[in-house]
């Protein structure tokens, strides 16, 4: 059996090196169940893990390709010694930062709990296990950065759990669950959550979840589809669904420092909905009293696209399409590693139009989470 | 301006006089049944959902005389439109669709009796609509009806619990398809048992509904190309009546994306799902489409070739109606044959409509 040198992050580095790369979605997961266990409240470990051995993520509804054999993961970010792909800070880091050449990787764990105290009560969890394994022990190099994961059934409980990490010095964003049981994004209930976020400088990220139950599948307007392949194309309108509310319900105008970041939903469709928001407000002003600028405006200041999906389409046809498109400032690349639809910083960079390529690679991520310019290197890296 | 004609309007909304007027078309059993008005209780505009110049004694789009003057001749000098096609609403997916059958039944008698039989210009066209609903009965409404020759598409509401990729349609779609008729979607009135408009639940306000509402075609768009309909009918013509081709470029490319990783759960698709858009897919005209800036209409247009799927569509009476002036401004970095297939030639080769003498 091949052994592969691990990587002793701990014991120095060789210098710092400027960062290039921000990947803005990364994947972590606990090691096993009972290491997740270990940061949860006793008495709650019985009610979120009922048989014992579940393990999140559980199956999903909608497949991805092979998914019972590959849990929509790269085989090959499976660790050496054992384990799932993104359970192992050290290789990630061999595989993420040194291999790939990722200078800072913004971690975003995925779980989900039905009902609202055992989902604040999980995310808490989470938070304790990726501060104390991921940003604490396996980050010697300074260069994961984590994310608050809250409940969006409970926003108060989410407010304080934002407090409870403001100030650690490595948790950079918040992260909430898109499928929010038919609450759009812009509706007061979630004002506790985006006043201690904006208070706190603390950009609020989403990213799909798990796809079971099934009351956490979003539901489609005319009806969900069967398959996971027209259901994941048609996601990017639910982002599209909560960007309408954001502005049209006016949160960008309650809260004016509250950052939105849409992770792994597609960017190709802000300008046209940018520009659809611009036209409806225009003619209907007078039954929008409460939205003072032009969308369009809105999303520029206040909302941020991850890349990953990349669209598979002709090269210099997508860079003419984002040069149109022109929201160079607002994207932010990422990888989505470990998962099985990863994009890599060579296969990216080379799709984005050349002035936008350093602001969409580094620059806009490190100016929205006050992010060093430099680094520590791992051992070898130059 | 160089003139722009001729033209066909592939969206107008013909209305009763007022809405208790269905009745006189509905057998005598169902004359007495609740039925909900064609203005959307949840979803209304404030201040109505029709241009406010048109309402008077009678609704707005109501009187065929009005209707083809302002369609026809009050269009300005530099165009002329030829033809309009007629799409009237229903009024929601009312829970008995049995119900509702007969309202799209008589909706279609309506449009016979008061339209398309005393136009004598020969300028309106018209759509047969059906309750996807009901398949039995929608099947029996396109036969009943398919042989008129001025009745040129089947006409579907936006509002659905399923897409309508769903095997449960494919017998509405296949009768279409073999009478030769385009459906036609479009956001329906009334109100039905739906689900909430957006992917994330109710619009708390009319432009976050009316911004969203269109873009809700997609799905079915792609459980169209994904189950298999377009493949298994090749004769088989959708036409999106509400716009949102902006998203379209986007949303294809997604699609595109992931086809090949997913050819084992649905290998009838033996294509990019793009390459099913020219000979399936028709759009019609809306005011809230379009790129950033107005100096880029040509090239956005040309992803995914929009220019060859989009015709020229009024919306008249709605409040955000596009006269072909406006439409004609929109588009005036296109060159004469991109425009001439959005103004006439995409819509004449879809219905069979020829250039009259």
């Amino acid at each position: 059996m091949t052994t592969i040198e691990r990587i002793d992050v701990a014991k120095g580095h060789e210098g710092d090196i400027a960062v290039t790369i921000v990947d803005t979605d990364v994947h972590p997961l606990p090691v096993s169940v009972d290491v997740l266990k270990s940061y949860a409240p006793a008495e709650w470990v019985d009610k979120i893990w009922p048989t014992g051995n579940a393990v999140t993520p559980v199956p999903h509804f909608y497949d991805t390709p092979d998914s019972y054999k590959t849990m929509s993961l790269r085989l090959d970010a499976a660790p050496p010694n054992g384990g799932f792909a993104g359970s192992d800070p050290d290789f990630a880091a061999k595989q993420l930062l040194l291999d790939a050449g990722v200078s800072i990787a913004m971690l975003e764990p995925m779980c989900d709990a039905q009902l609202p105290q055992a989902e604040h009560v999980l995310k808490s969890t989470y938070n304790d296990w990726l501060a104390d394994v991921w940003l604490d022990r396996h980050n010697a190099h300074g260069r994961w950065r984590g994310s608050v994961s809250v409940s969006a059934q409970a926003p108060e409980q989410a407010a304080r759990e934002v407090e409870r990490w403001a100030g650690h010095p490595y948790m950079a964003q918040v992260l909430m669950t898109p499928q929010t049981r038919g609450i759009p994004f812009g509706n007061p209930h979630f004002d506790p959550l985006y006043e201690a976020a904006a208070r706190n400088g603390l950009p609020v990220a989403t990213h799909l979840m798990g796809q079971t139950p099934f009351e956490l599948i979003p539901l489609y307007p005319v009806g969900n589809p069967a398959h996971w392949h027209d259901f994941f194309a048609s996601w990017p309108l639910l982002y599209v669904s909560h960007l309408m509310s954001l502005v049209f319900d006016g949160a960008f105008d309650r809260h004016p420092d509250l950052r939105v970041v849409f992770v792994e939903g597609g960017f190709t469709w802000a300008m046209p909905v940018m520009s659809r928001m611009d036209r409806i407000w225009e003619a209907r002003r007078g039954d929008l009293p409460h939205v003072r600028r032009r969308p369009s405006e809105y999303v520029r200041e206040h909302v941020r696209f991850t890349t990953q999906p990349l669209e598979d389409t002709d090269t210099v046809g997508f860079r003419a399409y984002l040069e149109m498109m022109d929201l160079g400032e607002n994207l932010m690349f990422s990888t989505d590693y470990p998962h099985w639809s990863y994009d890599s910083p060579t296969y990216a960079i080379n799709r984005f139009p050349a002035d936008q390529r350093e602001r969409i690679m580094r620059g806009n991520a490190t100016a929205l989470y006050g992010l060093p310019a430099t680094v520590k290197a791992l051992p070898g890296e130059r | 301006m160089s003139p722009i004609t001729p033209i066909i309007d592939t969206c107008v909304q013909p209305h009763f006089r007022y809405n208790a007027e269905i009745r006189r078309y509905l057998p005598p059993a169902h004359q007495l049944r609740s039925i909900p008005d064609v203005e959307q209780q949840w979803y209304q505009a404030p201040g109505g959902d029709y241009r406010q110049d048109l309402y008077g004694e009678h609704y707005p789009g109501s009187d065929p005389e009005t209707v083809s003057r302002h369609l026809f001749d009050d269009t300005g000098s530099h165009t002329r439109v030829a033809y309009a096609i007629l799409n009237p609403l229903t009024r929601g997916n009312i829970a008995d669709y049995l119900l509702n059958t007969q309202i799209c039944a008589a909706v279609n008698d309506w449009l016979l009796d008061r339209w398309l039989e005393p136009d004598t210009t020969n300028r309106f066209r018209g759509t047969i609509r059906v309750n996807p609903e009901d398949p039995k009965g929608a099947v029996a409404e396109i036969e009943r009806l398919a042989a008129h020759p001025k009745l040129v598409q089947v006409g579907v509401p936006m509002q659905s619990r399923e897409p309508y990729g769903k095997p449960v349609f494919e017998p509405i779609w296949e009768a279409a398809a073999a009478h030769g008729l385009p459906v036609a979607v479009h956001i329906n009135g009334g109100n039905g048992v739906d689900h909430p408009p957006t992917f994330a639940g109710h619009a708390h306000t009319y432009p976050g509904y009316a911004a969203f509402m269109p873009l809700n075609y997609f799905v079915h768009l792609a459980t169209l190309i994904v189950e298999g309909v377009f493949g298994r009918h090749p004769d088989l013509k959708f036409v999106f009546a509400d716009g949102g081709y902006d998203i379209l470029t986007p949303l294809m490319w997604r699609l595109d994306t992931f086809w090949l990783s997913m050819r084992d759960q649905t290998p009838w698709v033996d294509r990019y799902p793009s390459e099913y858009l020219p000979g399936h897919v028709r759009f019609c005209w809306s005011a809230f489409d379009g790129p950033m800036q107005a100096g880029d209409m040509r090239r956005w247009l040309d992803f995914t070739a929009k220019s060859d799927l989009l015709m020229y569509g009024s919306s008249y009476p709605h409040w955000s109606m596009s006269t072909p002036e406006v439409a004609a401004s929109d588009l005036r970095g296109l060159d004469e044959a991109q425009r001439d297939n959005v103004f006439w030639r995409n819509a004449s080769e879809l219905y069979g409509l020829k250039e009259r003498v």
